[in-house]
């Protein structure tokens, strides 16, 4: 059975085409190497995270590889709950964000006119004012807890996808075979969801995936502010308790490094990737080997 | 049965510009035989394609078409039908095979997909029946079973165009209008394309319009032959009569300017002047100013169509 999902797995074009890449073979190992943390994390992370397991602030030790917290919660334990903070996160938020970037970005570029005129100053509306603020503002105003952030990060996080879209949108719309499958007699909506939407897949991948990036500093940067959902473990929320329990001034730098260094190394990981399926996407881009 | 199978009457399309009106297609009348090949010539710009999409009503902003009727079987007038009676008629009755068959089809689906979709559009059958009728198509145009499953970018020029050419018959339509069909292609190329639109042509009963700017073909294609210049039509003939004495100065200099097939050797002499521009054309006959045997008359009074040897001549020289 899994055999047969992996070799499927595999078989995958994009896939295939990733592992081919030695970025986004480097960034998807990173990638697989968390979700299994976030999947696994009950079984592997050696103390649930809550758990007061010793005293506050004991150093790294054997037992306790990056130490205790404030209250006393294994550090690691954290980290690997973390994980699944930001990657939920990081998903959700650039799938809500594509979703409504690529429907607004289609129908605005497709048909153009007045619709294209109201759509795309509310685009660049969205995308000029201060966006940190106002999440801030909105997450706050809304109250902490996972849904909310990732409403108010896809809310804010989708106008330049659709911008891309609009302008990949106005372009294909001109070409021969748009009009010649018009000719042929699809409405509309087959034309902008079966011909044009496969057409700029490839563009609309690579930015979902940098956009996950986005989105999993985003949510780090929240929590870290205290806006984060309490009653989850996240490495925002852990840097944030890190910094108000002056982890740094006790000398504890590992409590601070390990979440900060996990959130960059996924962060990384996405960006590899993105950069990856932009070149495998755009040939023009891809270096010689 | 009726004779014409299409009569276009008074057709005119503009299309609006910051210059001002481009009157593309300005006051077209004429009529398609059943089975017969009518070639529709004329230089670039002059109107040819934008009456080809007149016909069907694809004309898209800022083109606009202001009069006339186009009518089918003597029955359905498409200027007038509605959109959903409009889509039945697109392809089933009067199909297209659009200018460069290169951008004609979609780069992400396989050939076949392609055809097949045309097919469930419009005949509402079940898929696999579709798949089995698109590829009959795709063999009748020559294009070998191992391929059928290609994307576009996987097949050369003459390979895609056949496909475009199977995607406009799928549907069996009695019409099809054929918008330069061999351009961009080369001469060995273009000669299996022409051999198989007049086989498909014989073996399917259609009619067909054959949209070029080069004469030559038509010499070999057509049972008529119309040429346009500036928007209008200057002449309708039978093929072999206006090759052998073209009555209109425009035609006679379109003739001059090319080598026919099986023609020895000329000499070639090109129309003097530039295409008129079409937001503000020549008062008169729209020809005058490029004309050799233009007369005082030409600069003043637009020459009407008149019949001459069961054809049409727009020209004062004929009055």
């Amino acid at each position: 059975m899994t055999k047969l999902m992996l070799s499927k797995i595999l078989e995958n074009e994009i896939v295939a085409a990733l592992l081919n890449n030695r970025k986004g073979c480097v960034g998807l190992i990173i990638v697989i190497f968390f979700i299994f943390m976030a999947v696994t994390a009950d079984i592997i992370s050696p103390y649930n995270p809550w758990e007061i397991v010793g005293p506050p602030y004991s150093p790294p030790s054997s037992s306790h590889p990056l130490g205790l917290n404030d209250i006393g919660q294994d550090i690691l334990s954290e980290l690997i709950h973390g994980s699944r903070v930001s990657l939920i996160v990081g998903f959700s938020v650039a799938f809500f964000g594509t979703l409504i970037g690529v429907t607004v970005g289609l129908i605005s570029g497709y048909y153009g006119g007045i619709i294209d005129d109201v759509i795309t100053r509310g685009i660049d509306i969205l995308l000029a004012l201060p966006s940190l603020p106002l999440i801030i503002l909105l997450a706050a105003y809304l109250g902490p807890s996972l849904f909310n952030i990732i409403f108010v990060l896809s809310i804010m996080g989708w106008g330049g996808i659709a911008r891309i879209v609009r302008a990949q949108t106005l372009s294909l719309r001109e070409r021969a075979f748009v009009e010649s499958c018009k000719a042929i007699g699809m409405s509309n909506f087959q034309i902008i969801f079966k011909v044009i939407l496969p057409n700029i897949f490839p563009i609309i991948l690579a930015e979902t995936v940098l956009r996950v990036t986005g989105a999993i500093l985003s949510e780090a940067g929240l929590s870290f502010l205290g806006l984060g959902d309490p009653t989850k473990k996240s490495w925002g929320m852990m840097l944030y308790y890190a910094n108000s329990r002056f982890a740094i001034f006790l000398g504890r730098w590992e409590w601070v490094f390990a979440p900060g260094f996990s959130i960059a190394l996924l962060g990384t990981a996405f960006c590899l990737i993105g950069s990856a399926l932009d070149e495998i996407a755009n040939p023009k881009i891809r270096r010689e080997r | 049965m009726k004779m014409m199978i299409l009569e276009v009457k008074g057709l005119k399309t503009y299309y609006d510009s910051r210059r001002g009106c481009v009157k593309a297609v300005d006051d077209v009348s004429f009529n398609l035989k059943r089975g017969e090949v009518l070639g529709i010539v004329g230089e670039s710009g002059c109107g040819k394609t934008t009456l080809g999409l007149s016909i069907l009503r694809l004309i898209r902003p800022p083109g606009k078409i202001l009069k006339g009727d186009v009518i089918y079987d003597g029955k359905i007038n498409i200027m007038k039908i509605s959109k959903e009676e409009l889509r039945k008629v697109r392809w089933k009755e009067i199909s297209m095979i659009f200018q460069g068959a290169m951008n004609a089809l979609n780069p992400v689906h396989k050939i076949i997909d392609q055809v097949v979709e045309a097919i469930v559009l419009h005949e509402g059958i079940e898929k696999s029946e579709a798949v089995e009728r698109a590829a009959k198509m795709l063999q009748l145009t020559g294009i070998p079973l191992d391929r059928m499953k290609s994307y576009p970018f996987e097949l050369s020029g003459g390979m895609k165009q056949r496909v475009v050419i199977a995607m406009a018959l799928a549907c069996n339509p009695k019409i099809v209008i054929a918008d330069e069909p061999t351009t961009a292609l080369d001469v060995v190329v273009q000669k299996g394309i022409i051999d198989l639109l007049t086989n498909l042509k014989r073996k399917l009963n259609l009619s067909l319009l054959f949209i070029t700017h080069d004469p030559s073909i038509l010499s070999v294609v057509s049972d008529r032959i119309m040429v346009i210049y500036a928007g209008k039509i200057v002449e309708i003939g039978e093929t072999r009569k206006i090759i052998e004495k073209p009555l209109h100065p425009y035609t006679q200099g379109l003739f001059k300017s090319i080598l026919l097939p099986l023609e020895q050797s000329k000499e070639l002499i090109s129309i003097p002047g530039d295409p008129p521009d079409l937001v503000n054309p020549p008062s008169g006959c729209r020809f005058h100013p490029r004309c050799p045997y233009r007369m005082e008359l030409c600069e003043v009074e637009e020459p009407l169509p008149r019949s001459q040897r069961d054809g049409i001549v727009a020209c004062h020289l004929y009055g």
